[in-house]
């Protein structure tokens, strides 16, 4: 879940935060949650889910212009670390549109199945799988430079 | 499936199979059987950025995270009633594999944080390419 929420918001407070509501809330409807209905799993990705989305749409409502561009960090001629690598990597996940971040990080690193991720999001499998070849074909480019020196 | 489905598939879901779509994992294995070469070549381009995906470093875990929900749960709003015991149970269960987890992936990764640049030229996709199309034996995992 702390997962889920770093990479949805890409701040870490914020993150612990969505993850103490989210067991908060999901101790509080715990009586209602009936075993078979829903996996615990996904029915917990979507308290967290909800509330990363609340965030988003504050953060939409409250900032300025987003920012258009990753920050290119050291120089891919130079040699990256494994945490420079990373760094450009969560930066570039940060960039992308947020429906795109959203099916990547649960597909990719939640590892939710697509009808899982698709569910979660509100959206068609075919809709999920647009989203997420998107998202790559973005994060292709931004990391361009990486990939000509790997 | 044809090299079209295939190629799609690998662009949304990666090189892995194992991400991808269930129900389609058998005759995307079985193109692969087939065309080699090809889902060779399309599951390296995907695999490249899973590499790539995979250098985002997971969340530090702060054990004052834990601590600040166990205090919330001591609270007295916060008494389980009796038919909410067993997701509780499932919930504190969460709460201390999260802690055990964390703490093990400290360990673990801080050695490797700490080694020099990620040798992205010499590892070799296609080896992860061929992994994960799995051996034949392999079928009924998929």
């Amino acid at each position: 879940m702390l997962a889920l929420a770093s990479r949805l918001l890409g701040d870490s407070t914020e993150a612990e935060d969505v993850a103490q509501e989210a067991m908060v809330r999901a101790w509080r409807v715990a009586p209602h949650w009936r075993p078979g209905e829903a996996k615990f799993d996904t029915w917990l990705h979507r308290v967290a889910l909800n509330l990363c989305y609340d965030r988003l749409r504050r953060r939409v409502s409250t900032t300025s212009e987003p920012p258009n561009q990753i920050d290119p960090g050291p120089s891919p001629d130079r040699g990256l670390r494994a945490a420079d690598t990373g760094r450009l990597v969560d930066s570039a996940l940060q960039v992308l549109p947020a429906r795109q971040r959203e099916a990547i990080v649960l597909c990719h690193y939640q590892e939710l199945s697509n009808l899982e991720a698709a569910e979660l999001m509100g959206v068609s499998v075919d809709a999920l799988e647009s989203l997420l070849s998107r998202g790559r074909r973005a994060l292709r480019t931004a990391l361009a430079g990486v990939f000509r020196d790997g | 499936m044809d090299s079209a489905r295939f190629a799609a598939l690998a662009d949304a879901f990666g090189g892995a199979l194992r991400r991808w779509p269930k129900a389609e994992r058998v005759s995307a294995w079985l193109f692969a059987v087939r065309h080699p070469n090809c889902a060779r070549r399309m599951l390296k381009a995907a695999g490249l950025i899973d590499r790539f995906l995979g250098e985002s470093a997971a969340p530090v875990y702060n054990p004052a995270l834990a601590d600040r929900i166990e205090r919330i749960f001591a609270g007295r709003n916060f008494r389980p009633t009796p038919d909410a015991r067993p997701l509780r149970r499932w919930l504190g269960a969460g709460l201390a594999m999260a802690a055990a987890t964390g703490a093990v992936a400290g360990f673990a990764i801080t050695p490797l944080a700490i080694r020099s640049a990620p040798a992205f030229d010499t590892a070799d996709p296609v080896a992860d390419a061929t992994t994960a199309l799995g051996e034949p034996n392999e079928l009924g995992e998929i």
